[in-house]
């Protein structure tokens, strides 16, 4: 498989109103595979979201690069879609129309882009909600949305920003399903970002867990595709996340 | 139960409170009346409004474009409605004109002024300037520059709407969720799609509100214009009906302000929801939090 995204040598720091430079990212070194579902975990601070910014291309790295099938990363693209924490959709475009959006920013023509719209919405299991608008649909619903847009427009990767943190435990098992179900056929080079350790073992190829602006570990996922619900119940599953959450763990303690 | 009870007792207050408002009006009428040479000129009884003012309204027929020249009409009920529909068209197509083209350059040169830094660094202070003047006292200014024609009537109302809306436009994306400007750029939108297809429509529940104020500040504008200058408008008349000392026509030119002001507004009120209808209501405490669909 090849190298789809690398970071080189990425630092970030930000500076205070006061003058003070915070380090968030210090140095870190990754490789993101083609078609990997990496997932990076870490307690609040460490620089998770940041990281995913500096790929986005929503922040520029302080030093070093990153590079998207070999080239550097100069800024947000069509090429490296995102599914925000919080609700990102245009609540004055109904749901079709949301999903559509990208492919009218491309000039795709009308029933090109509502076959493709069509086309998600089945995926995601809105379907019939294809003429209301965001404001008729749940919390749970409007997340399906929101990655039935982003994959519409078919990006090459797939970055997602703790999606599911504010929804309801069951909702949020729900839509982890409905995200591998999507991600089995069409799959993207993923980069997810969650605290739910969870979460992170059931859906991930990868796990990086971040600590004090560094890679604190790096543990490869040994469950094999595709993973069920009844998983979560397995006790080799149990024993993962207990490892992941020890690791998780003893850096949040470091880090006070 | 409750809350019908509380309308009707609301309701009753009201119809006092006009009441009360009629009675001492025709109290002050009887006293003017008989108390002062003209007096009842100066502060008419509802009678005297409803039907000698009403009447005088015709003597205006000949004014201002209406039967051009024609002073020596017989006072009638329907000539002085004549005068009443053909100066209201007059005044209502100026604000119509002038809140347009307010409208329309205040909401693009806002979004011009986010959009382009140069734009933004070179209009920074005389925006500032503007703002601050008082809009009335470039009435003067309008008139010496256009003279005495439509356009400086209607671009007086224009530039008047303009600062409003320009101003609360700029605020009202500064006040847009950030996430929509990431969202639209992971898109595939630049920065003129991200402006026509995100924020002109994101803008819109805030201007709504914006647009509900300066209706009355158009109306306002176009009367003050018509008082200085304007061989014609309602406002023409209200300063020929002083001259006259017939403070009865200046009520019944009031009151049709003030009535089509509040139509306008009820209009604008309709189209503002009509354009806002995506917007999520507010849930009351009586509404399940589970509402929603799926």
């Amino acid at each position: 498989m090849k190298d789809k995204i690398v970071l080189q040598n990425l630092s970030k720091t930000f500076q205070t109103e006061s003058g003070r430079a915070v380090p968030v990212l210090e140095d870190i070194n990754l490789t993101i595979r083609d078609n990997e579902f990496l997932l990076v975990i870490g307690p609040s601070g460490c620089g998770k979201t940041t990281l995913l910014s500096c790929i986005a291309g929503f922040e520029e790295p302080t030093s070093g690069e990153i590079l998207m099938d070999g080239e550097v990363v100069k800024g947000p693209s069509a090429q490296r879609g995102v599914v925000f924490q919080e609700t990102a959709l245009f609540p004055w475009r109904r749901v079709e129309k949301n999903v559509e959006y990208g492919l009218e920013v491309r000039g795709m023509p009308r029933q090109e882009r509502k076959k493709i719209a069509q086309k998600y919405l089945e995926m995601v299991g809105l379907q019939d909600f294809a003429d209301a608008y965001p404001k008729e649909l749940s919390g749970g619903m409007k997340k399906r949305l929101t990655i039935a847009t982003v994959y519409a427009n078919n990006p090459e990767v797939l970055l997602m920003d703790e999606p599911f943190s504010a929804l309801d435990y069951p909702t949020k098992c729900r839509l982890q399903m409905d995200l591998m179900d999507l991600w089995t056929k069409e799959k993207k080079t993923t980069v997810f970002i969650s605290h739910d350790v969870e979460e992170a073992v059931l859906l991930s190829d990868r796990i990086i867990v971040l600590n004090r602006h560094k890679i604190a570990l790096e543990y490869q996922n040994p469950f094999p595709r595709p993973r069920r619900d009844e998983l979560r119940s397995d006790p080799k599953f149990i024993e993962a996340k207990e490892y992941i959450k020890g690791a998780y763990w003893n850096e949040s303690q470091k880090a006070q | 139960m409750k809350a019908r009870k509380r309308n009707r007792e609301k309701l009753l207050f009201e119809l006092m409170s006009v009441f009360l408002i009629v009675l001492c009006w025709e109290g002050l009428a009887a006293h003017f009346a008989k108390s002062y040479e003209n007096g009842s000129y100066l502060f008419p009884s509802l009678y005297s409004v409803l039907t000698r003012s009403f009447l005088n309204l015709s003597a205006f027929y000949g004014m201002g474009g209406l039967g051009t020249g024609n002073y020596g009409v017989a006072p009638s009920a329907f000539v002085s409605l004549s005068v009443i529909a053909y100066h209201t068209a007059r005044t209502f197509l100026r604000i119509a004109a002038g809140f347009l083209i307010g409208v329309s350059l205040g909401i693009f040169c806002g979004i011009l002024y986010k959009a382009n830094r140069y734009y933004h660094a070179f209009t920074s202070i005389p925006s500032r300037i503007v703002s601050i003047v008082p809009q009335m006292a470039l009435i003067t200014l309008f008139l010496a520059w256009f003279g005495d024609s439509e356009a400086g009537y209607i671009l007086f109302i224009a530039f008047g709407i303009f600062v409003a809306v320009y101003i609360n436009t700029v605020n009202a994306i500064e006040n847009l969720p950030p996430v929509y400007h990431k969202f639209s750029s992971t898109l595939g939108a630049g920065k003129a799609r991200f402006y026509w297809s995100v924020a002109l429509p994101g803008i819109i529940p805030e201007l709504s509100g914006c647009m509900k104020m300066i209706v009355g500040q158009a109306w306002a504008l176009s009367m003050a214009s018509e008082f200085i200058s304007s061989q014609n408008g309602l406002g023409r008349i209200i300063v020929l009906a002083r001259q006259r000392l017939d403070t009865g026509i200046i009520l019944i030119v009031l009151f049709l302000y003030v009535i089509y002001t509040l139509l306008t507004l009820k209009v604008l009120y309709r189209l503002c929801a009509y354009l806002t209808r995506w917007q999520p209501q507010m849930e009351s405490s009586a509404q399940t939090t589970n509402g929603k669909k799926g």
